[in-house]
């Protein structure tokens, strides 16, 4: 009987850490692309769509998201143009009426990593999806 | 008794227009509450959570940097975390290393043990602001919540 409870509380512990785990795991580890994507039947999402909608010039030499907006969207402190500026406002402004945030449960940790080790904030980057 | 309880209940309860006013009045305690739910709860960061606390540890800045060993330094900052880059410098090029990293360490190391996670759902909005209207992220700031003893003597302003 001991036997039995020891098994059953080892299972039941096993259990709550693959739980635990799976909670503490990144739903968007490649940030912006792993939102942005196009699924069936839904509206487009994907970057290039939606630049294409506001009339963005076409992105062929865009390889990885955010990293090679870079190569025109200065991200230096100070910058009128920069892009971190940009997407913050894309996503917080109004928030009550904001999609990301009312929607999408929209957090900081979507789009950013936190390197604990280092205590750098990090943009999360993926290769683009379309 | 039965009818005297009878009609209390007609008198106060069965009226419509009662009902319609306590569904009105629930109805706009729910739209206040709803417009809150976007208030900060941690308008000052780091101050609004390192508090004195009741009957537990005392968390308030100065006294956690005690525990750690910290020189005196901290006692003479009014606005936090703001006064820290003194040394701190945000740029690294200060005498101790920069603030940002520190803090983000001690807040997210560990996060399956860590307590700002763990205990206080810890969320990168707890400490900055973010204005969506530039797009701008800040970092809040407050005064101290602390009275600092310098020479045996409170310093108050």
């Amino acid at each position: 009987m001991k036997d039995r409870i020891r098994v059953f509380s080892l299972s039941a512990i096993t259990a709550l850490l693959a739980v635990t785990a799976l909670a503490q795991a990144d739903d968007y580890p490649q940030g912006c692309v792993d939102c942005h994507a196009q699924q069936p039947g839904k509206t487009n999402l994907s970057l290039n769509a939606l630049l294409a909608q506001i009339g963005h010039p076409k992105l062929p030499k865009v390889k990885k998201v955010p990293t090679s907006c870079g190569g025109c969207h200065a991200s230096d402190e100070g910058e009128d143009n920069e892009f971190a500026h940009m997407i913050h406002q894309i996503h917080y402004d109004v928030p009550k009426a904001n999609l990301y945030t009312t929607r999408f449960g929209g957090d900081c940790l979507h789009c950013h990593a936190m390197d604990a080790d280092s205590g750098e904030a990090l943009v999360k980057s993926g290769p683009r999806n379309w | 008794m039965k009818k005297v309880l009878a009609k209390s209940r007609n008198a106060y309860i069965n009226r419509p227009l009662t009902l319609l006013g306590l569904m009105l009045l629930t109805l706009i305690a729910g739209a206040v509450m709803g417009g809150n739910a976007y208030a900060d709860d941690y308008p000052n960061g780091c101050v609004s959570c390192h508090v004195e606390g009741t009957g537990a540890l005392d968390m308030r800045i100065n006294a956690v940097l005690d525990r750690l060993g910290h020189g005196k330094a901290a006692d003479r900052s009014k606005v936090i975390p703001a006064a820290c880059d003194r040394c701190h410098a945000s740029s690294g090029d200060g005498p101790a290393s920069a603030l940002r990293n520190l803090i983000h360490r001690a807040h997210y190391t560990d996060p399956t043990a860590n307590l700002f996670v763990t205990q206080y759902e810890g969320s990168c909005l707890h400490c900055h602001a973010m204005d969506g209207a530039s797009g701008k992220a800040t970092v809040k700031s407050g005064e101290r919540n602390w009275t600092p003893i310098v020479g045996g003597e409170a310093i108050t302003d």
